[in-house]
C-alpha cells in the first residue's frame, strides 16, 4: 500500500545530497539510472516509495561505486592560466637570475658618539646622516682615479647614500654606521670617512650661521646709519659741515672710528640745532643700536666657531669580506618566490588534478559480480 | 570474474550504443539471471573506457524525455575488443585442453 505522505521530489533532493563528490555530467547519469531503475520496478508494480527505496538501496553508497568516476578526468587545458602561470614562473626565474648576477655586496660598521645635549641629539642624527655629511664624507676620501667623479653626480650620490645606514645604540648617544659597497676596502674607507664629513658639516653649518648673522648686523648698521645720517644732516649743513654719511655704509661695514667721531659730530650739531630740526630721543636710541651693532660685529667676527656637538669615534670600520645580500638582491629574491608560488598555482589551476590525485583505479578493488548463488 | 567486466563490456557495446540501466539488463538476461553486474561494477569500467579512448558517450532523449547517457564504441574500443576475444578464445582452448585431458595416474 502506498504510502500518501511519500514525497518523491523531497526524497530525490535529499539524496542528490549525497552525490556532492561528484561532477554535474555524473550526477545527471546516476539520477537517470535510478530513474531507469524505479521505472522498472513501478513497472512491476511497486509503490513509487518502494520503488525509490530499492532503487536506491541497489545504488548503495554512490561515492563508493563512482569512485572510478571521481578520480580527475583528463580536463581541457585552461590555455590562459597556463599563461599566467608560466609567465610568473619566467618572470619569477628571471629574478632569481638577476639577483645571481647583480654584484655581490660588502658592509663595513663603526660606532661614534654624539657629544651633545640630549635635547639636540634627534638634530645631530640627522646631520650625520644627511646627504651633505655624506658629500662630505667622499671629499674626505682619496679615492682611486675617477671615483670621486662618479661620486658626485648627483644620481650615483644618491644610491651610495642610500647604502649608508645609521642605527642609534638605544637609551646612548651611540650611533652605529653602516656602510654597503661593491668593494669591502671602500665601504670601510667611507664608513670611518662620515664623521669626518660629519665634523666637517659642522664645521660649515656653523660658518653659515655667522655669516647669517653678520649679514643681519650689517644690515642693522647700515639701517641706522642712514638714520642717523637723515638727522644729522641739516644740523651740518646749518653748521657748514659736510658729513659724508654714506661713505660709512656698504656691503663690507665694519666698525670704524669715525662713527665716534661722527656721533660726537651728531652731538654737537643736535646741541645747537632748533629742537624742530630732529628728535633728540630718536638720535640717542639711533646711536646706541649702531654702536651696539658696531661692536657686536666686532665680536662675532673675533669670536671662534661655536660646537654645539662633538663627535668622538669608538670603533673604526674594519674591512670585511664577508659579502651580504644587497636590498636589491633581497627584493629580487623575495619577488622570484613569490612569483614561483604564483605560477605554480595557476599552473596547477590550468592543468586540473593530475591522475594520481584522488585515489586508485576502482576495478582493482570493483565489487564482486554476483554470478548464480556465487559470489566472485 | 572482475576481469571479465571489460570484454563483457566491450562486447555488448559492439552490439549497440546503450545506457547504464541496459547494459545491467542486458547481461542480466543473455546470462538468464546467472550473472548480474552492480552499479558499482559496471560504472567504473564503464568510464575508465571512456577515459582510455575505447568507448564514447552522448546525452540522448528517451522516449519519455527523459534523458540517457549513451555509450558506443570507439575505433580503439573496437580493436581492443579484437584484442580481447583472441586473447579469450585462447584461455578458452587452453582450459579445454586442460580439462579435457586424462587425468593422470
Amino acid at each position: 500500500m502506498e504510502s500518501t505522505s511519500f514525497n518523491l521530489n523531497a526524497a530525490l533532493q535529499a539524496w542528490r545530497a549525497q552525490l556532492g563528490a561528484l561532477s554535474r555530467d555524473e550526477r545527471r547519469e546516476v539520477e537517470s539510472h535510478l530513474q531507469d531503475s524505479m521505472a522498472d520496478l513501478r513497472s512491476r508494480g511497486l509503490s513509487e516509495q518502494e520503488a525509490f527505496q530499492i532503487a536506491t538501496e541497489r545504488l548503495g553508497a554512490v561515492t563508493a561505486w563512482t569512485a572510478d568516476a571521481v578520480l580527475p578526468q583528463p580536463r581541457e587545458p585552461r590555455w590562459s592560466w597556463l599563461l599566467a602561470g608560466w609567465g610568473a614562473m619566467g618572470s619569477g626565474v628571471l629574478c632569481l637570475i638577476s639577483s645571481l648576477l647583480l654584484p655581490k655586496m660588502y658592509e663595513a660598521h663603526c660606532l661614534v658618539e654624539l657629544v651633545c645635549e640630549p635635547t639636540n641629539l634627534p638634530t645631530q642624527r640627522s646631520i650625520l646622516g644627511s646627504p651633505e655629511t655624506f658629500l662630505k664624507a667622499v671629499r674626505q676620501l682619496e679615492p682611486p682615479r675617477g671615483w670621486r667623479d662618479q661620486f658626485e653626480e648627483e644620481a650615483a650620490l644618491e644610491k651610495r647614500h642610500r647604502a649608508v645606514r645609521l642605527e642609534p645604540v638605544p637609551d646612548t648617544a651611540l650611533v652605529r654606521i653602516t656602510v654597503s659597497d661593491e668593494h669591502a676596502e671602500q665601504a670601510a674607507k667611507l664608513a670611518n670617512a662620515i664623521p669626518i664629513g660629519y665634523e666637517s658639516r659642522k664645521v660649515e653649518m656653523a660658518g653659515e650661521d655667522r655669516a647669517f648673522k653678520l649679514r643681519a648686523l650689517e644690515e642693522v648698521i647700515t639701517e641706522q646709519e642712514m638714520r642717523l645720517g637723515r638727522l644729522v644732516a641739516p644740523v651740518a649743513s646749518g653748521l657748514g659741515l659736510s658729513p659724508t654719511i654714506s661713505s660709512m655704509g656698504g656691503a663690507n661695514f665694519a666698525f670704524r672710528p669715525e662713527h665716534l667721531s661722527v656721533a660726537m659730530l651728531r652731538q654737537d650739531a643736535v646741541a645747537e640745532a632748533p629742537a624742530e630740526a630732529s628728535s633728540p630721543v630718536s638720535e640717542v636710541e639711533a646711536e646706541r643700536i649702531l654702536t651696539e651693532a658696531s661692536l657686536n660685529l666686532v665680536k662675532l667676527k673675533a669670536e671662534p666657531v661655536s660646537q654645539d656637538a662633538v663627535i668622538r669615534l669608538h670603533e673604526r670600520a674594519a674591512i670585511n669580506h664577508e659579502a651580504v645580500p644587497s636590498a636589491a638582491v633581497r627584493q629580487l629574491q623575495g619577488w622570484a618566490g613569490a612569483l614561483t608560488m604564483l605560477g605554480t598555482v595557476s599552473l596547477w589551476i590550468g592543468r586540473g588534478r593530475p591522475r594520481w590525485f584522488g585515489g586508485r583505479i576502482a576495478e582493482e578493488s570493483a565489487p564482486a559480480i554476483a554470478v548464480g548463488t556465487d559470489t566472485f | 570474474m572482475a576481469a571479465s567486466s571489460r570484454p563483457l563490456l566491450l562486447s555488448l557495446l559492439a552490439e549497440r550504443e546503450s545506457y547504464g540501466y541496459d547494459l545491467i539488463r542486458r547481461l542480466r538476461e543473455l546470462s538468464h539471471g546467472e550473472m548480474e553486474w552492480t552499479e558499482g561494477t559496471l560504472y567504473p569500467v564503464l568510464h575508465r573506457l571512456e577515459r582510455d579512448g575505447l568507448v564514447k558517450s552522448n546525452w540522448q532523449a528517451a522516449e519519455s524525455g527523459r534523458q540517457r547517457k549513451y555509450y558506443q564504441l570507439t575505433t580503439a574500443g573496437h580493436q581492443s575488443l579484437g584484442h580481447e576475444k583472441s586473447q579469450w578464445m585462447f584461455l578458452n582452448q587452453l582450459m579445454e585442453s586442460l580439462w579435457k585431458a586424462p587425468p593422470s595416474t
